[in-house]
């Protein structure tokens, strides 16, 4: 029986030391090692907690048998509810799955533990065998996949950023249509108060002449109208004889 | 004096401008009951975080609809008696309303501006308040529960939200166990989840990959539209017939 073995390497859990040298410096440690010493050598076998999450050097993140390669599921039809099941259960190793192992302090075996955040890692699987203990074969160390940097939800920036054009044409016009109201507004109330004004001035006028005229109403109609009558008759004279001096 | 009281053209477009006025203020009134009763139950969303002012110019709009209606009808009383202490107490009552309907529509369009020129405002209440064990968090959880599953989205831009920040949802659930709320899952006609690895895994047969904010930002937007450009509608038509009005008064 060979079950094989997913190896896990952490690289540069500090974000910042990134970069080409600490990635070579730890090729040169594990694998170029392995490789030269034979097929001959044992697997990795160090744990998540004795090698500070994989800082200091690769560890075990999980172990399986070797699946039966033969009739293996189409990666494809995943999407397939009915084979589902099976086809994750085929291709699906998940490195970090396990939250609780290292909480529990009776735990035994593979530790599985989730992987810090902001960090390089890089994979590899092994083939042992379980018999004699050493490795059979290995692949390539895999390139660096980084895992993402997580930041609290109050790094995010709130400012709305330009305002809406919809926003200015709808703020700016309506404060001009109320300014122009006002002024109309204004300018209507001048207008009709100037004119009541001299409207005013026109009604005195008129009751003026109203009150010269009752008194004259009081008396008979007729006599009314001869004085009026005369008077005039007696004006247009004096016009006359201005005329005739003249 | 008849001669003097306008012609009769001037007496028939404003009574006509009014006719319009009353009815689109009706309309407005009716529209904007249709707002505040929040068709598409967003109100949480807004009233977590203070922004809920567009519902704010509803409720204003809602008053100033009802009293362009009778405002408008008693405009026309107005100018066909002829009479210039009606035709001033109109232009008065008139310029009130005025005034109040363009802060509704500048309230109603600047708070929507917060809420929608882009996710950021949202995505951070969620992460703050979904699952928090306050009464704005229980509020605000039932809300993002209902449109995830509605809606049949994730998150605010996509799954991705729960995954690029801390979360209060994050603090009860570790990523391990799920890395998004698990109404994010896909599931079939019993509600039960199709797969709950897959989903769990982020495979997109099993999980919604599409944000919520599209949902929310439609729905909000259609609000404001309601309030602020209807308004600014009515507005725009109001103007010249209060000009109008204006106008008939002096030569009353």
């Amino acid at each position: 029986m060979l079950p094989e073995v997913a190896a896990v390497h952490a690289e540069g859990a500090d974000p910042n030391t990134n970069g080409d040298f600490p990635l070579g410096s730890c090729l040169s440690g594990s694998v170029r090692q392995a490789v030269v010493q034979d097929n001959r050598s044992f697997p990795i076998n160090s744990t998540f907690q004795e090698t500070a999450g994989g800082q200091r050097a690769p560890y075990k993140a999980a172990s399986f048998l070797l699946p039966q390669c033969a009739d293996l599921p189409d990666l494809n039809e995943a999407g397939d509810v009915s084979k589902a099941a099976e086809i994750l259960q085929a291709y699906l190793v998940r490195v970090g799955d396990d939250g609780y192992c290292l909480l529990d302090p009776n735990f035994k075996g593979t530790c599985n533990p989730p992987l810090t955040r902001a960090t390089a890692y890089r994979f590899k699987y092994v083939l042992v065998n379980t018999s004699s203990g050493f490795v059979e074969d290995q692949t390539l160390w895999s390139q660096p996949i980084r895992t993402n940097q997580i930041s609290p939800p109050s790094d995010i920036d709130l400012w709305p950023g330009r305002r809406s054009g919809a926003m200015i044409v709808i703020t700016s016009i309506l404060s001009t249509l109320v300014f122009f109201l006002l002024v109309g507004f204004a300018a209507a109330a001048i207008f009709s108060f100037a004119s009541m004004g001299s409207s005013d001035l026109e009604m005195q006028h008129e009751s003026q002449i109203s009150q010269e005229a009752v008194p004259k109403a009081q008396g008979a109609q007729e006599p009314s109208y001869a004085s009026v009558n005369r008077r005039q008759s007696l004006d247009r004279a004096e016009v006359y004889t201005s005329k005739l001096q003249d | 004096m008849a001669a003097e009281k306008g012609s009769p053209g001037v007496v028939g477009l404003l009574v006509l401008g009014n006719i319009i006025i009353l009815m689109s203020g009706l309309a407005l009134f009716a529209e904007t009951v249709w707002v505040t009763a929040d068709q598409y139950r967003v109100y949480p969303l807004l009233g977590v975080s203070g922004k809920d002012d567009v519902f704010a110019g509803a409720w204003i709009a809602i008053f100033t609809g009802f009293s362009f209606f009778v405002v408008a009808s008693f405009g026309i009383g107005a100018v066909l008696c002829h009479s210039r202490g009606m035709l001033l107490t109109y232009l008065v009552l008139m310029l009130i309303i005025y005034v109040f309907e363009c802060a509704s529509s500048i309230t109603s369009y600047t708070h929507r501006d917060y809420m929608v020129s882009n996710p950021a405002l949202i995505t951070k209440q969620m992460l703050t308040f979904y699952n928090a064990p306050t009464d704005q968090g229980q509020e605000l959880t039932r809300f993002w529960d209902r449109v995830m599953i509605e809606q049949q989205c994730c998150g605010t831009s996509g799954p991705l939200d729960w995954v690029n920040f801390t979360s209060a949802f994050r603090e009860t659930t570790s990523e391990v166990e799920f890395p998004w709320p698990p109404l994010c899952c896909r599931r079939d006609a019993n509600f039960n989840p199709l797969n709950e690895e897959g989903c769990r895994l982020g495979h997109r047969d099993y999980l919604f990959t599409k944000g919520c904010f599209e949902h929310i930002g439609h729905a909000i937007d259609s609000y404001t539209w309601g309030i602020s450009w209807f308004g600014f509608a009515i507005l725009m038509w109001t103007l010249p017939v209060m000009l109008l009005a204006m106008y008939y008064y002096t030569i009353l």
